[in-house]
This record gives structure tokens, C-alpha cells and sequence, in this order.
């Protein structure tokens, strides 16, 4: 295949990607609902200390719900990644609370900006309930995707990059991995698994060989399937075995973006009208 | 009765336009931005609070021993504690790592961690650290004797 071929798929599937956008709109509400999971106790007006905190929750909260409702969806959605990324910026500059400025919170902005780059809003939405019962025109659940196509290379520079950093005697040897377990089992039940040197070694080699397939897999046709169970399988154990807040959560949800949207309309289609 | 479009109808590039061409340049930034934001941080170590590096997880553990604190007293006889009984801790506390006060980066944090060993440890014994500490390039083999006497236990 030529180089001008590959670049025309690549637009294709690219900045010029459009289709159904029910999948869009599941993210959407996936991620305003892990938003409010993970902010909403920390900038609920309940724990605000000044007036600027306030009003910082309650923009959160705005932005939060009209985008979890599909309220104008594709503005809410975006404005609440800047929100995130606000309370980010904050904590970067040694304000707000531990933890604002993890590599989780940073994914979760991201992805809320990124969806602002598709017709989120065309499915599941109070947007389209009131074109509906208003008699007005309805716009088709159809619509530009590009922002689920940048999702898709977050995720996939996001399993290089961390996979790079792995790639050091360090990690390989299981040293890294059982020091993350001596800080999180020690003195709790699963010590037991620090009992195993060799384990540890093999599951981190385990580790560093997904991540790096991943990176890769998950963008290809052929190994999609197997890189999402697999991507999946590793996400839960994380969320199981490891404090990662909403990190793992918030990757499988974004897993939807690795389908095909045709998929997910075709099936959703399927079970909302037997 | 509503009107539906069909899909074609709507959100279908219009080669040429300035709106594609926009689209076009946006998406091409932000996937630079994507694949390469990170390296600068973590292949040169130029870090940028701008440029989001992917290293979850790189730190949990950093500063934390593994090993054991021996107290040696005047009769010659040795006690074994862990880190936690040295700390006088049940487990390492459900908090963010780097919040945990008593991670050891130098040898004279040893009397911090192990403050409350030093605190019961008779005056004529002496408190000695056997293990390793570790650190973003793994376990660092270390041998610390007089823990208590080194310092006052105070973190800078």
C-alpha cells in the first residue's frame, strides 16, 4: 500500500470520521457520571471554604449534569474537560486538593474535551427527547466521530508510553511491582502474594508485553477483539488489586471508543426494540 | 410528524472547505500532542507540567524499606522488628504514597520511619536497619547502624 493510500484511510478514519453516534453518547454520560464520582465529594458546596470554591463546585456540578442529561451535550461535555482541567491546572500550582493533578483526572478532561469532537448529543440526550416532543426537526443519531477517533490514540499513546517507562531492569525484575505491593499489602491479606519474587517478575514481564500489544492492537482491525478482552481483563484486575481512584474505570468505559459505532447502534437498536 | 435527514444528509466533510481544513490541521495537532507531548519527560527529563507524562504507578513504594530493624541490646541479645513495628503502624496508610511522611530518601530519615522503635528501645541498645529502600531503579541494598543516634528523626 502507498503512502498517499494510507494517508486518505488514515483521513478517512481520521478527522473526516462520521456514523452513528450512540456510542459517543454512552460516553458521554460514562464519563459526566465518573466525573461526579470522583470530584463531587471533594467540590460539593457542602466542603467549599471560601467563595470561589463555591462557585467552582457549582459550575462543576452545571456542567456535570447538563452533560450526564445531554443538556447543548457537546458544550457541556467540553466545558466540563475545561472544568477538569481547571481543578488539574489548580493542584499543578500547588492548589486544591492532593491527587487533582494525577495522570487519572488528566485522562478523564482529556477525553470530556476529545467527545466534545463528536454529535454526542444526537442520542440519549435531552437535546433530541425535546426536538422529539417538540415536533421540530430531529437531527438523525448520525454525526462526526473525529473526538472518538482521538480517544482511541490517547489510549493507545497512553499503553506506549506507559509500557516505556516499564521497560527497565527495574520493572522486568519485579522489583518495581513488589515495591508497589509491599506499600499496598503489607500487614493486609494479599502479602501473601509478595511471598513470590519469581511471580512478581513474571507478572510484570506479563505486564510490559500487554501494554506494549495494546498500543499497537487496539487500533488495528485484526487484533481489536483480543486486544479489548484482553485491555479489559488488565483494567479489572488493576481495579481489583490496585487504589487507582478512577483510572481503570474510566479506560473501560473508553474502550467504547475502539468499536466499530455501527456495532453499538446496531446492538443497542437490538435490545431497546426486540 | 417530526423530520429526520437521512444521515448523509448532515455532518458530511465538505472537501475543500475551511471547516475541513480546520478539522484536518486540529486533528493532526492533537495527535502530535498525543504521541509526543510525553517524550520530552520521559526519554530527556525536560518535564513540563503542559506535557502529560504516562508513569502511573512509578512512585508507589519509592522510600519505603524492606527488611528488618534489629535491636541489639547490652546483653549481646538481638530483637527482630519489621518496618511496620518499627513504624508502630498496622499497614501503610490508604493514602496518595507521596502524602506518607515517613518515606526514607536519605539514611538519617531511618530515625523518623522507626521513631517510635527508638522511642521504646532501651538507651543502652542500639537499632540497626538490614534490607533495602526502594527507589524508581529498584531495591537499594542498605545496612544502617546506630539508626537512632544518627539524628534527631527530623524530616527537612
Amino acid at each position: 500500500m502507498n503512502a498517499g493510500v494510507m494517508l486518505r484511510d488514515f483521513v478517512a478514519w481520521g478527522p473526516d470520521a462520521t456514523g452513528p453516534t450512540r456510542a459517543v453518547a454512552l460516553m458521554r454520560i460514562g464519563l459526566a457520571t465518573m466525573a461526579i464520582v470522583r470530584f463531587g465529594a471533594e467540590v460539593a458546596p457542602f466542603a467549599a471554604e471560601t467563595f470561589s470554591e463555591l462557585l467552582l463546585g457549582l459550575v462543576f456540578f452545571i456542567f456535570a449534569i447538563a452533560a450526564l442529561l445531554g443538556v447543548r451535550a457537546r458544550l457541556s461535555i467540553g466545558l466540563l474537560g475545561l472544568t477538569i482541567f481547571l481543578l488539574y491546572g489548580m493542584r499543578q500550582a500547588g492548589l486544591g486538593t492532593a491527587g487533582w493533578n494525577h495522570h487519572h483526572v488528566y485522562l478523564l478532561g482529556i477525553s470530556c474535551i476529545f467527545l466534545m469532537f463528536t454529535d454526542c448529543g444526537r442520542s440519549y440526550s435531552f437535546d433530541r427527547w425535546t426536538a422529539i416532543q417538540s415536533g421540530n426537526r430531529v437531527l438523525p443519531e448520525h454525526g462526526i466521530l473525529w473526538g472518538q477517533r482521538l480517544i482511541a490514540l490517547q489510549m493507545s499513546a497512553l499503553y506506549f508510553w506507559t509500557a516505556v517507562d516499564k521497560s527497565d531492569q527495574a520493572f522486568i525484575s519485579g522489583q518495581r511491582l513488589e515495591q508497589i505491593f509491599v506499600w499496598s499489602y503489607s500487614g493486609r491479606t494479599l502479602e501473601i502474594l509478595l511471598a513470590s519474587p519469581m511471580l512478581l517478575a513474571l507478572m510484570s514481564c506479563a505486564v510490559l508485553v500487554v501494554e506494549y500489544f495494546l498500543a499497537y492492537a487496539i487500533l488495528t482491525r485484526r487484533h481489536r477483539a483480543t486486544a479489548i478482552f484482553i485491555g479489559l481483563s488488565m483494567h479489572s484486575t488493576f481495579y481489583l488489586l490496585l487504589p487507582v481512584s478512577t483510572y481503570s474505570a474510566t479506560m473501560m468505559l473508553l474502550y467504547l471508543a475502539l468499536l466499530d459505532p455501527q456495532s453499538v447502534q446496531k446492538f443497542t437498536k437490538r435490545i431497546q426494540e426486540p | 410528524m417530526t423530520h429526520v435527514p437521512t444521515p448523509g444528509a448532515v455532518s458530511r466533510p465538505q472537501s475543500g472547505n475551511l471547516s475541513m481544513l480546520a478539522r484536518h490541521i486540529a486533528f493532526g495537532l492533537f495527535a502530535v500532542l498525543i504521541y509526543l507531548g510525553p517524550a520530552p519527560g520521559q526519554i530527556f527529563g525536560s518535564h513540563s507540567p503542559w506535557l502529560r507524562e504516562w508513569v502511573m504507578f512509578s512512585g508507589v513504594g519509592v522510600g519505603i524499606p524492606n527488611g528488618r530493624f534489629v535491636v541489639r541490646h547490652e546483653d549481646g541479645a538481638e530483637t527482630m522488628h519489621t518496618p511496620l513495628e518499627a513504624a508502630d503502624i498496622e499497614q501503610y496508610p490508604l493514602i496518595l504514597h507521596y502524602l506518607f511522611e515517613n518515606r526514607i530518601f536519605a539514611t538519617e530519615h531511618f530515625a523518623h520511619f522507626a521513631a517510635p522503635l527508638c522511642a521504646t528501645a532501651p538507651e543502652t541498645s542500639s537499632v540497626r536497619f538490614e534490607g533495602s529502600v526502594g527507589t524508581r531503579q529498584g531495591w537499594q541494598a542498605l545496612k544502617i547502624e546506630n539508626i537512632c543516634a544518627s539524628s534527631e528523626g527530623k524530616k527537612p
